[in-house]
């Protein structure tokens, strides 16, 4: 029998949509339009692996998880869906080893027990952290719109995330966060 | 409160059989994971009180800590959810599960007044009667009595919350655990004169790992459940089909002969002459009613029983394959095609591998269903392994709590909305 471990780090990209929009069928158009291959729920282009988790019943929200991509696939994906949304909130979820030193990295110290919440200051982002120490846990997120996105902002965030951490080289950000 | 302060907060809980799976919408795609049990401390003795151990029931990885002997272990550890069924009036039960939830939800409860209490949404097996999502939404309300960790809550049956995990409205969910697998068409909401229940799962390839274990000498070690379960879970194999499988493993032993050393322990388990049996454990998953393992019944291995608990019967024997047909035969013949089309397999009990060099010798789960089903002249069934099996229900339950729109309340004529209980 076999453990099931998925890994460590996810991103969940929650997008609220414009009001009045097309729901859905527009996010998926401009996907198709822009070379994205869905099959079912997966989306698929480059290095992008993304699904569609969840759609909200009132349908002004769409959940997409991206469970892999190199930097600027990932950037190219978010500048696509905020183009289509009103804005895209954007969570890092991070489990185990990888959580001290993304914490360390935007200057927290964690504590050893209980839930730690706090807002960092990041590329001109208010960055907001949830961490779980004692079940290795941290989720960092921010809402990113047109301007996150096209001052860099969400890239800087993202590579600061998931990139920079402990002793990775530039090899490991070369070919992304997901092996 | 705003939808948008519902989403934030979301919060599942899986009452698995064996594990106890939770977490909020934060943790992501991975939720936390104990076991379902607690161990009721001896409060009277003389050590507890010098310990100054001020509780009565222990769950979650503090257990260990608190263990004492092997007698006490068996009448002081409960596993509540052993069969998916809480007893109305076992106490003992429904304490560990008020327990278990009170640490869930206070592990992840933020400290600042921002927070309200969190929307919970708990899943449960679908055989589970009314009773238990009146005594579910009582403890909800209990617990907020010394600080509101429940804003609202709802509860849906765990192959529902397959299914929404999967975004799949029309299907078969096959959920097994630990203590039982639930048959259960979809098509929207769970037909549920349809639901067969097996008195089988993981804890029924467990036990016959144990006898496999005495036979091959290692009978002291079968005792520790935990153990046992360790020793399935690496060495069991699904076999494509038992009788040839036996034949190749015979007849090349050294493809299947397996050795293992427990962690952090001097225990090395071999097995020789005798690692044909692995194909042994996955196949009583699949198929109890084999006649190779009459020999096993013959010594006094328990035979899983068909056991009434409620309304619901409980099959002992029935094999996976038959237990599928029989529940998709109860829905209209129009929709039994998509039911076939569309069979997710989910629940710890699903989680094997095909070890290098074996292929073709032993399968996947979804493989041996398939075959099983072809056998008894289905054809075209279409059976997938849902991704991460064990925590596919967790995730159903956070999906569905970001959807159902906060101002949706409960229905018991429907049995869905949220439920105020702060």
């Amino acid at each position: 029998m076999s453990g099931g471990s998925l890994g460590s780090r996810e991103i969940r990209l929650v997008c609220r949509l414009q009001p009045g929009s097309r729901g859905i069928d527009g996010i998926l158009e401009a996907l198709k339009a822009a070379s994205y291959t869905l099959d079912g729920n997966n989306i698929l282009r480059g290095s992008l692996r993304a699904e569609l988790r969840a759609t909200s019943l009132s349908g002004d929200e769409v959940v997409i998880l991206v469970k892999s991509a190199e930097p600027d696939e990932f950037r190219s994906f978010l500048n696509l869906l905020v183009r289509e949304c009103w804005y895209v909130d954007v969570y890092y979820h991070l489990r185990g080893g990888d959580i001290k030193a993304a914490a360390g990295d935007l200057g927290i110290q964690l504590p050893e027990d209980g839930v730690y919440r706090s807002r960092v200051r990041f590329s001109g982002v208010e960055l907001k952290v949830d961490a779980y120490p004692k079940h290795g846990a941290l989720t960092v997120s921010y809402r990113a719109g047109w301007r996150e996105v096209n001052s860099g902002a969400a890239l800087r965030i993202h590579e600061k995330i998931l990139g920079m951490g402990g002793g990775r080289g530039i090899i490991d950000k070369l070919l992304g966060w997901i092996r | 409160m705003s939808e948008e302060y519902k989403r934030e907060y979301v919060f599942g809980l899986d009452y698995g059989t064996s594990d106890f799976k939770f977490g909020p919408i934060a943790l992501g795609e991975v939720p936390e994971v104990i076991e379902n049990r607690g161990y009721f401390i001896d409060r009277s003795s003389l050590m507890s009180r010098i310990m100054g151990v001020d509780r009565e029931i222990v769950v979650g990885k503090d257990i260990p800590r608190f263990l004492e002997s092997r007698e006490d272990l068996a009448e002081r550890m409960v596993y509540p959810m052993r069969n998916g069924v809480i007893a109305k009036d076992d106490e003992r039960a429904w304490r560990v599960i008020r327990e278990l939830t009170r640490y869930a939800l206070e592990s992840f409860a933020p400290p600042d007044e921002e927070f309200q209490g969190f929307y919970v949404v708990a899943s449960i097996s679908i055989v589970s009667p009314r009773y238990m999502y009146e005594r579910l939404f009582e403890i909800f309300r209990e617990l907020n009595r010394d600080r509101v960790l429940v804003k609202a809550a709802t509860i849906i049956p765990q192959p529902l919350a397959v299914a929404i995990s999967q975004k799949t409205p029309t299907c078969t969910v096959v959920e097994s655990g630990h203590g039982n697998t639930q048959i259960c068409p979809i098509s929207m909401y769970p037909v549920r004169n349809a639901v067969i229940a097996l008195n089988r799962g993981g804890g029924a390839a467990n036990t016959l790992t144990m006898e496999i274990l005495k036979d091959a000498g290692y009978g002291d070690l079968a005792k520790e459940e935990s153990f046992v379960r360790l020793v399935k879970e690496k060495i069991g194999l699904i076999p494509r089909n038992l009788d040839e499988a036996i034949r190749y493993a015979k007849g090349n032993p050294e493809k299947v002969r397996v050795s293992l050393k427990i962690p952090g322990t001097r225990i090395k388990i071999v097995l020789d002459d005798m690692a044909w049996t692995r194909f042994l454990i996955g196949e009583f998953i699949f198929n109890p009613g084999h006649e190779i393992f009459q020999s096993y019944f013959a010594r006094g291995m328990p035979k899983p029983s068909d056991i009434k608990i409620g309304d619901t019967y409980f099959y002992g024997m029935m094999d996976m394959a038959e237990a599928v047909i029989t529940s998709v035969e109860r829905c209209s013949i129009e929709l039994q095609p998509h039911l076939y089309s569309r069979i997710l397999l989910s629940g710890g009990n699903f989680s094997w591998d095909v070890p290098e060099g074996l292929e073709g010798i032993a399968v996947r789960p979804d493989e041996k269903l398939r075959q099983q089903l072809l056998e008894k002249e289905i054809e075209g069934a279409n059976v997938s392994i849902v991704e991460d099996p064990k925590y596919s229900v967790w995730r159903g339950c956070i999906v569905y709590g970001y959807a159902v729109p906060h101002d949706y309340e409960w229905r018991w004529e429907r049995m869905e909305g949220w439920m105020y209980v702060a």
